[in-house]
C-alpha cells in the first residue's frame, strides 16, 4: 500500500515521535485486547487439563462433594435436551416471523414487529430468567406450573432464540436476489409457492447460520437456568415435575467453581475448556456454512 | 379492488428497488395462463377459447376467471395474514416480557413509589426496599467495564484497519468475533481461577501504595473479589463488540478523505487519529452504547466475582452487589414473600427499562450508519 512510502524526511522531531509513539500505542491496545481473550482458553486447559479424559466427558459425577470423581456427562445430556427444547420452539416461530417482516417489510406492523425483536435481543439474561419463572415454573398464580424442570428452561431458552432466528432469518431472506422473486411472481406463481419453492430454499443456508447462531447463544446461558431449572447430577427421565430438572455445562460449572473445593475448580476448568470448545466449533461450522454458500453462489453466478 | 390490493402488496415486497415495481405490479395483476392452467377448475387459455368458442361461452369464462381471480387474492390474502400471525408470536413474546415483569412488580411499585429509586435501605425482614445500592452497584461495574474496554477496543481496532500487517487482520477480526461468542459463566471462572488471585496479590496491594497514599479511592482491604475484578472481567468481554463495531465503521471511512489528508502532508499517526477516528466518531457512540447495554446486562460473571454484599462501593476495591446479581442469587428466596419479589422484579424492570432504551439509541444511531443490517452480536448470561 501507499502509505508505507511516508515522507518522512522533512519532519519535526516533534511530529516524528507523535508518529511513533501513537502507532505503538495502538499496537499495544491490540496485545491488551487480544491477550485476555486468550488468557482464557489458555488457563481453562492449564487449570483443568489433570481432569480431562475420555471419561470425563462420558461418565456421571459421583462422589463426595458431589462431581470430584467422574465427568460431565449429564451437563453435555441436559445441554443437548436444552438445545433441542429450545430450537423446537424457536426455529419455527422465527423462521414464521422472519418470513412475515421480510414480505411486509413496509407496513407499519412489520416495523414495529422488527424494532421489538430487536428490542428482544437486548433483553437482559435475568429478565428472561424472571419470565421464564413465572410463565413455566412458578406453582402459584398464572402459568404452566411445570416446577424446576427441562422442559420451563428449555423454552425459556426458546424466547432467547426467537429473536436472534427471526432477525437472521429476515436478512437471510433479503440477500436472495429480488429478480429471482420478481421474475417468478411474474410468471405467475403465487405468493405461498414463491416462499416455498424460492426464497426459503434460496436461503436456506442463511437461515441455517440463523439457527445455528441462536443455538452458539443460549448454549452458554446460566442465569435464566438459574429461575427455570436449576441443576441436576443425574439424568431426569422425564422433563415436567419436580424431578425434571436437567443438568447443564454452564450450570455445572457454575456450582463446581462456588465450591471452595480445589478438586471441584479442576473439574469446572475442564468443563470450561470443553463447553468454549463446542461454543468455538459451533461458531467454525457457521463461518464454513456461510463460507460455502458465498462459494456457491459465486460458482452459480 | 383486485388490481389495487395486488400492486399495494408488490410495492411492499419491493425492498428498495423502486426500478422494478412498475412493470412487475402490472404484469402480476393479470392473473398468468400458467397459473391458471395449473389449478383445478379452471378455463382453458383465453387464446384457444376464443378460437374454438362463441361470444356467449366468453362471457361464462369471463365470469369464471373473475371468480378465479378472486379466489386467488383471496388465497394470497390468507397467506398473508397466516405470515402475520408470525409476527404477532414476537409482539405476543415482547408483551410477555414487559407484561410480567410489570405485573409481579406492581406490588412494589404501588407502596414505594418514586423514592425505590433513591432508597439505598434494603430489609425483606421489616419489607423496606429500595433499589439505590444495587443500581450505583450496577453503574460502578459498568462504568470500570467501559473505562476500561473503550480505549482498548478503539485503538486496537485502528490497529487492525490502519498498521497491521494483511494477514493479521483476517485471522484476528475472526478470532475476536468468536471469541465473543464464549459464554459469560467461562469469563466468571476465569476471574476466579486467575483474575481474583492476580488482583488480590499483585494489583491491589500495589493500588494502595502507589495511588491509594494520596488517594482514598483506590485504597482498601485487597480481597481480589469487588467491583475491580467483576468490571475488568466485563471489559474483557465487552472489547469484542466494541472492536468490531468500530471496525466495521472505520472500514466505510472513505479513501479520498485518506487519501487528501496525506496529500496535506499529514504522518499516518496524523491520518489515524486527527482525520480517520473524528470521521467515525458516530460508529464509535453507537458501538459504545451497544457495549453498555451488553456489559449493564451482564450476570454470571460479575455474580461471580463482584462479593456480592449489599452496601455503595467508596473505592475501587470495595465489594458491591449489582441488579442482575442480586436477583440470580436471592430470587428463588424471594419468592416466598410476594413484597420481596416484586420488589426484586422492579430492580429487575429497571434493567430492562435501561437496556431497552439504550439498545433502541444503539440500534437507530448504528442502522442509520450500517444502512439496516444489525451491528454487533447479541448474547450475555
Amino acid at each position: 500500500m501507499a502509505e508505507n512510502v511516508l515522507p518522512e524526511k522533512g519532519l519535526s522531531l516533534y511530529r516524528k515521535v507523535r508518529n511513533a509513539l501513537l502507532g505503538a500505542l495502538t499496537a499495544v491496545a491490540f496485545v491488551l485486547a487480544v491477550t485476555p481473550l486468550l488468557a482464557i482458553i489458555y488457563v481453562a486447559y492449564d487449570r483443568g487439563k489433570a481432569a480431562l479424559s475420555l471419561s470425563f466427558l462420558t461418565t456421571l459425577p459421583g462422589g463426595f462433594p458431589v462431581g470430584i470423581e467422574g465427568g460431565i456427562a449429564n451437563g453435555i445430556v441436559g445441554s443437548l435436551i436444552l438445545i433441542v427444547i429450545a430450537s423446537l420452539l424457536s426455529v419455527p416461530v422465527g423462521v414464521w416471523a422472519g418470513l412475515y417482516l421480510w414480505d411486509q417489510s413496509h407496513t407499519p406492523l412489520a416495523k414495529a414487529t422488527r424494532l421489538l425483536s430487536d428490542l428482544l435481543l437486548g433483553v437482559p439474561s435475568v429478565i428472561w430468567g424472571v419470565v421464564g419463572f413465572y410463565v413455566f415454573s412458578t406453582n402459584t398464580g398464572y402459568g404452566f406450573h411445570w416446577g424446576f424442570s427441562g422442559l420451563a428452561a428449555g423454552l425459556t431458552l426458546g424466547f432467547i432464540m426467537i429473536p436472534i432466528v427471526t432477525r437472521v432469518t429476515e436478512q437471510a431472506l433479503r440477500d436472495v436476489p429480488r429478480s429471482y422473486i420478481e421474475g417468478a411472481l411474474a410468471l405467475g406463481a403465487s405468493r405461498f409457492q414463491v416462499v416455498r419453492g424460492l426464497a426459503i430454499p434460496a436461503a436456506i443456508t442463511g437461515i441455517g447460520t440463523g439457527i445455528l447462531l441462536g443455538v452458539l447463544n443460549v448454549l452458554g446461558q446460566t442465569a435464566p437456568l438459574i429461575f427455570t431449572n436449576y441443576y441436576n447430577t443425574g439424568i431426569p427421565k422425564n422433563l415436567v415435575g419436580s424431578n425434571g430438572s436437567v443438568g447443564d455445562l454452564a450450570m455445572q460449572i457454575f456450582i463446581y467453581i462456588h465450591e471452595p473445593s480445589k478438586g471441584l475448580h479442576v473439574k469446572a476448568m475442564a468443563a470450561a475448556l470443553v463447553l468454549t470448545l463446542i461454543v468455538l466449533l459451533l461458531d467454525m461450522g457457521i463461518r464454513l456454512l456461510a463460507w460455502g454458500s458465498r462459494k456457491y453462489a459465486q460458482r452459480m453466478g | 379492488m383486485g388490481v389495487t390490493l395486488e400492486s399495494d402488496t408488490e410495492s411492499n415486497m419491493n425492498e428498495g428497488q423502486t426500478l422494478a415495481k412498475e412493470p412487475l405490479s402490472t404484469l402480476s395483476a393479470v392473473p398468468s395462463p400458467t397459473l391458471l392452467a395449473s389449478s383445478p377448475g379452471l378455463p382453458p387459455n383465453p387464446p384457444d377459447s376464443t378460437s374454438e368458442q362463441g361470444s356467449k361461452t366468453k362471457s361464462v369464462l369471463r365470469d369464471l376467471r373473475k371468480v378465479s381471480t378472486q379466489r386467488i387474492h383471496r388465497s394470497e390474502r390468507i397467506f398473508q395474514g397466516t405470515l402475520l400471525v408470525g409476527g404477532l408470536f414476537v409482539l405476543a413474546l415482547f408483551a410477555t416480557v414487559l407484561g410480567v415483569s410489570l405485573v409481579e412488580a406492581w406490588p412494589s411499585i404501588t407502596k414505594f413509589g418514586w423514592s425505590f429509586l433513591w432508597t439505598s435501605t434494603w430489609n425483606p425482614h421489616r419489607h423496606i426496599f429500595g433499589a439505590w445500592t444495587y443500581i450505583v452497584g450496577t453503574f460502578w461495574v459498568t462504568g470500570i467495564a467501559l473505562l476500561f474496554a473503550i480505549p482498548i477496543a478503539i485503538l486496537s481496532s485502528l490497529f487492525l484497519s490502519d498498521y497491521s500487517p494483511k494477514w493479521l487482520v483476517g485471522a484476528v477480526s475472526t478470532l475476536m468475533e468468536m471469541l465473543a461468542g464464549i459464554p459469560s459463566i467461562v469469563f466468571g471462572a476465569f476471574g476466579i481461577i486467575f483474575m481474583v488471585p492476580l488482583l488480590r496479590d499483585q494489583v491491589e496491594p500495589f493500588l494502595a501504595n502507589t495511588l491509594g497514599r494520596h488517594w482514598d479511592f483506590f485504597n482498601g482491604d485487597a480481597m481480589g473479589y469487588g467491583i475491580l475484578a467483576a468490571g475488568l472481567v466485563v471489559g474483557i468481554m465487552v472489547i469484542p463488540l466494541v472492536a468490531t463495531v468500530t471496525r466495521d465503521s472505520l472500514v466505510m471511512v472513505p479513501r479520498e478523505t485518506v487519501e487528501a489528508s496525506y496529500a496535506l502532508g499529514s504522518t499516518k499517526a496524523e491520518m489515524v487519529f486527527f482525520v480517520k477516528l473524528p470521521a467515525v466518531v458516530p460508529g464509535i457512540i453507537g458501538s459504545v452504547i451497544l457495549g453498555f447495554g451488553r456489559a449493564i446486562g451482564e450476570t454470571m460473571a460479575v455474580l461471580l466475582l463482584i462479593g456480592n454484599q449489599a452496601s455503595i462501593p467508596t473505592s475501587i476495591q470495595d465489594v458491591g452487589y449489582t441488579i442482575s446479581s442480586l436477583l440470580a442469587n436471592t430470587f428463588t428466596y424471594a419468592v416466598i414473600d410476594p413484597l420481596y419479589s416484586a420488589a426484586e422484579i422492579e430492580l429487575g424492570l429497571i434493567l430492562l427499562v435501561i437496556s431497552l432504551v439504550v439498545n433502541t439509541l444503539g440500534r437507530e444511531l448504528l442502522m442509520k450508519l450500517m444502512g439496516g443490517r444489525l451491528a454487533g452480536s447479541v448474547g450475555g448470561g
